[in-house]
């Protein structure tokens, strides 16, 4: 860019740092599907940040700059974004799957098995018990 | 805040400094999460971030960084978050991330990334080329007159110093 340098020095970059405290995968996780929440005032964002008092509520910006100066959080974020079970590709707009959609196969997961134990239990409630039957038959006879 | 106030807060923050109380470190990442905020459109007024955007005492970064949100607000706003994408990718880190350089051109220009999905973190080494930003703001322009409207709004803000 030729613009006399006015440009070219306005971005230090930042250099890794020794942090104390690291976003959980559960963020990091948010952070690579877009899911965190925009901070809405940068001086408190930066304060905590700052400060490593972060814990509760991470917000985008903070994360972007921790795993931009964390060697672990980076190389997790790495990870989460190649693997998954998704490709890179798909972090983004488009294929997002919605929280909806991962409710609706957490409850699918539960009720499946539930569904099919209910069946069971039904078709062996109207199904003709022989045992049963010739039990009582035998009982019969001997009496 | 007035203009005394604000320059002893500058003298403050430039003394803390030199003390080694605001690493430069600590004022890069005030600087880098406005600069994102300018991407994703969430920024705060350029009026109230004089101070914040000083920590180190350096006013000159300080008010480029204004000078680039007072710009967005006064014409196209997507021209200058294109800029200063350009930026954070080309200036943003010394080397070139060239697997995330690949990926993140591929996402430009299958259109599947947005401007606010963009961080320092995603953008820093990818070395984009002007022709990944425009597509990414859907629009062409001319790069040279965004930076001129700029270092414009920069003298405005430094002229009485
Ligand atoms: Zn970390």
């Amino acid at each position: 860019m030729n613009d006399g340098g006015f440009f070219a020095g306005l971005i230090g970059g930042l250099e890794e740092q020794c942090h104390s405290e690291h976003p959980p995968a559960a963020v990091l996780r948010k952070y690579v599907w877009r899911r965190l929440p925009e901070g809405r005032d940068l001086r408190a964002e930066v304060e905590r940040l700052l400060s490593s008092r972060v814990g509760g509520r991470w917000t985008l910006s903070q994360v972007s700059l921790h795993v931009a100066t964390c060697g672990a959080c980076a190389r997790e974020v790495a990870r989460l974004r190649a693997g998954l079970g998704l490709t890179r590709e798909s972090a983004f707009a488009g294929d997002r799957p919605t929280l909806l959609s991962r409710k609706m196969r957490r409850r699918l997961a539960y009720s499946i098995p539930v569904a099919v134990t209910l069946a069971l239990i039904l078709v062996l409630f109207f199904l003709p018990h022989p045992v049963a039957t010739s039990y009582c038959r035998f009982g019969a006879l001997a009496m | 805040m007035s203009v005394s106030q604000a320059e002893s807060r500058v003298i403050i923050n430039k003394t803390a400094a030199m003390a080694g109380l605001i690493a430069p470190y600590q004022a890069e990442v005030v600087r880098l999460a406005y600069a994102e905020h300018i991407v994703r459109c969430t920024e705060q007024d350029p009026e109230r971030m004089e101070e914040l955007l000083s920590l180190d005492g350096d006013l000159e970064k300080a008010h480029k960084w204004m000078a680039l949100a007072y710009a967005k607000r006064e014409g196209d706003p997507k021209k200058i978050c294109g800029l200063v994408v350009y930026l954070l990718s080309n200036y943003g880190a010394a080397e070139e991330d060239r697997e995330k350089r690949r990926w993140l051109v591929r996402q430009i220009e299958r259109g599947r990334v947005r401007l606010d999905d963009l961080t320092y973190e995603l953008l820093k080494g990818t070395r984009l080329e002007w022709e990944h930003i425009f597509k990414l703001v859907r629009k062409e322009f001319n790069p040279t007159r965004e930076k001129e409207r700029v270092k414009r709004w920069y003298e405005k803000l430094t002229e009485h110093e």
